[in-house]
């Protein structure tokens, strides 16, 4: 199932069989008149402009039809199609906001419970004997709760509210609160049972275009839309699937462990959110389980980081298919560059992994978007010097000396026996106390490039090649950092938004080809979003 | 399995040639007005008194029917195959999902010439037609052609 068919006949006979599954006449109805956002629609115009200015004669388009179905259709679209069982995807997982869930332990025993996937809880009813104290006694642990669908624990729960009944007993009738996360337990799994793992991500659908989905359907019937990801010998799936809506990563191999798979799909997340533009960021729950028996046996819900879940337009590379189509038509690039490739991703993701430090860096990238025109510039600029830390503490990278080694070694040497003799025959015993040290370290980094150097060198050394607008935009960085308060009129606050989409596009650049993409760039410096035509640069 | 030298010319070639009353729908239909779409089949609407000549047609190319022209008939649709795959509807009237009939020979009459090469043209149904084709089988991927088919027809609109 995992690997790409290599009988054409067999092949043709799964895309059939996956693809011609009817929808009822409502579905395919409402399928039909589905309202489109005006980029998805231009998007989809996009495309059949550059497809009918790419093959002009029906003679070029019927040959590259024959030849898609030959060379893409068979061996790269089937490779990404798989065929699921939507219903098993979806009711595997419980609706937490309708489970029936009674306190165990005190001092919420047989309290009644709602909680939703963001881990906020409240008990509506609670007992009399809860009033007072509460804040104090309960601050922050677990809460152990039953409900019919297993055991449920509130992990590090704490009381935020305590309403007061109008009764004159004056009870607190209402408590809410909110839990780090909230854990369903649904018997055991024993040491060497093979395990299934997956992780589902309440989405909020801002665009699909950018996964590979032959077959792919939003009509929420089912879905093929899928994404295969491979760091070393772990397979990482991504799948959409069109009701919740919901991304699913799964993983179909055995042997990993829970924190394990945490741990790779919250480096997906990230790295996915900050290169599609969709937001991958939301609440989530894990799912552990049985892959013999196909059971979950351990669901964990956490909470998102809402304010990322909205996605974003600044890409930092091509994603859907009309813009890889254009990219690859303004750069002349060959035409499997036309595709987001997951080897590449995967590539990407593995480096991520082995760095979990990019992590952060990554995160500013993504936070800088949401922010107001002037702070992004600032984040932006610490972000371009976390990178830079990141490689520094890599050993892959090193900043490079003004002079060699061989030749600075006894250089500092004669500057500080000069040193010692000034001290000894000029300097008072103060003079020493107060600068000894600053003068040492002063001579100690004589050697070292300035901080401009130091900026430009982790291009030199990817050999990323920097437009003189950008070169331009990272010396302003610090401008930017400390706050560049433009003039009233309109043009500099231009001026200020360029710069920091110019400094964007670099950090980009730096931080793609230190990943290992390869592939077409947006350079948003040149255009900004929604401005047609796009503007690309190559890595 | 050898892949087969089929060659799609070829293929309207000899249907042209033949003089089948054909149409090409599906999405190598769309294809051929523009819309990028991925498929590895053909489709084609072929008159039901032409079958015989159809498939006699294709035979050098090594494509050969499932059923027998009666069967076919009865059934209202029949396949011709070896690795490539064409799928043939017969049926002289058909409905769509909306309830509407589609009859083979009003779609014929209204049809649109395309000329794929010099001297080989293929008949394809109008693309308000075809739209109603892809109505047929309520599958979801011709309720993506549909859309797509919709955006054409906005985009020649003067």
């Amino acid at each position: 199932m995992s690997q790409p068919p290599s009988n054409p006949a067999w092949a043709r006979l799964e895309l059939r069989t996956a693809a011609e599954q009817p929808l009822s006449t409502e579905e395919f109805q409402r399928y039909v008149e589905a309202p489109m956002t005006p980029e998805e629609r231009e998007n989809e115009l996009a495309l059949i402009r550059w497809f009918k200015r790419r093959y002009p004669t029906p003679g070029d388009r019927l040959a590259y039809s024959h030849h898609a179905a030959e060379d893409l259709l068979l061996p790269l679209e089937l490779a990404r199609c798989r065929r699921i069982d939507m219903n098993e995807y979806l009711g595997i997982l419980p609706d937490l906001g309708q489970l029936e869930a009674i306190g165990e332990s005190e001092p919420f025993t047989g309290c009644r419970f709602l909680i939703g996937w963001d881990g906020h809880w409240e008990v509506a009813n609670a007992p009399p004997h809860l009033a007072g104290g509460l804040l104090l006694d309960a601050p922050e642990r677990d809460v152990i709760l039953q409900s019919t669908s297993g055991r449920l624990v509130l992990e590090g729960a704490s009381v935020t509210h305590l309403g007061r009944s109008i009764s004159p007993n004056e009870v607190y009738t209402a408590v809410k609160g909110v839990a780090l996360g909230v854990r369903l337990e649904r018997g055991g799994l024993g040491q060497g049972q093979r395990r299934f793992f997956r992780c589902y991500i309440k989405s909020e659908r801002q665009r699909l275009d950018w996964l590979p989905c032959a077959l792919g359907d939003f009509s929420g019937t089912w879905t093929l839309s899928w994404l295969p990801l491979r760091v070393q010998d772990t397979a990482l799936d991504l799948l959409f699937l069109a009701q919740g809506p919901y991304f699913v990563f799964e993983t179909r191999s055995a042997d990993l462990d829970e924190d394990r798979f945490t741990q790779l799909v919250t480096s997906a997340r990230l790295l996915l959110t900050y290169l599609t533009g969709e937001s991958l960021l939301g609440d989530s729950c894990v799912v552990v389980g049985d892959a013999v028996l196909g059971e979950a046996r351990r669901f964990r819900w956490l909470q998102g980081l809402r304010r990322e879940r909205r996605g974003h337009p600044y890409t930092p590379i091509p994603v859907s298919w009309s813009s890889r189509c254009e990219a690859q038509e303004t750069l002349g690039l060959p035409e499997r560059m036309r595709d987001l490739d997951p080897a590449v991703l995967s590539r990407c993701l593995a480096k991520l992994d082995a760095q979990q430090k990019l992590g952060a860096v990554i995160d500013k990238l993504i936070e800088c978007l949401h922010v107001s025109l002037g702070t992004m510039g600032a984040l932006l600029a610490v972000a371009l010097e976390g990178l830079i830390a990141v490689m520094l503490k890599s050993k892959e990278f090193k900043q490079p000396s003004l002079i060699a080694e061989e030749r600075w070694d006894p250089t500092l040497k004669a500057l500080l026996e000069t040193l010692n003799r000034a001290e000894k025959e000029h300097w008072s015993e103060d003079d020493r106390e107060k600068a000894h040290t600053r003068f040492l370290k002063g001579l100690e980094r004589l050697n070292d490039p300035s901080n401009q150097e130091k900026l430009w060198a982790p291009f030199d050394w990817l050999e990323v090649h920097l437009r003189r607008e950008e070169k331009e935009a990272i010396k302003d960085r610090n401008k930017l950092l400390h706050g560049w308060i433009p003039d009233l009129n309109g043009r500099d606050w231009i001026n200020v938004h360029r710069r920091e989409r110019q400094l964007y596009t670099a950090i980009n650049k730096l931080l793609l080809k230190y990943l290992g993409y390869e592939g077409p760039i947006m350079d948003w410096g040149e255009s900004p979003p929604h401005e047609v035509p796009r503007a690309f640069q190559q890595l | 399995m050898e892949a087969s030298s089929f060659e799609p010319i070829e293929l309207f070639r000899s249907i042209a040639r033949s003089g089948a009353r054909t149409l090409l729908i599906g999405r190598r239909a769309l294809i051929l007005l523009g819309v990028p779409v991925l498929t590895a089949d053909y489709d084609f609407w072929v008159h039901g008194d032409d079958i015989l000549r159809f498939n006699d047609a294709l035979a050098p190319l090594d494509l050969f029917p499932n059923r027998s022209p009666e069967e076919a008939r009865r059934t209202g649709r029949y396949i011709l195959e070896n690795d490539e795959h064409v799928d043939v509807l017969v049926a002289a009237n058909i409905s769509t999902v909306t309830g509407k009939l589609l009859r083979f020979d009003e779609l014929w009459q209204r049809h649109q010439t395309l000329e794929v090469v010099p001297g080989v043209a293929v008949a394809l149904p109008t693309v308000e037609d075809l739209i109603a084709t892809k109505e047929i089988a309520h599958r979801p991927k011709d309720a993506q052609d549909i859309r797509l088919l919709r955006m054409l027809i906005d985009m020649e609109k003067p």
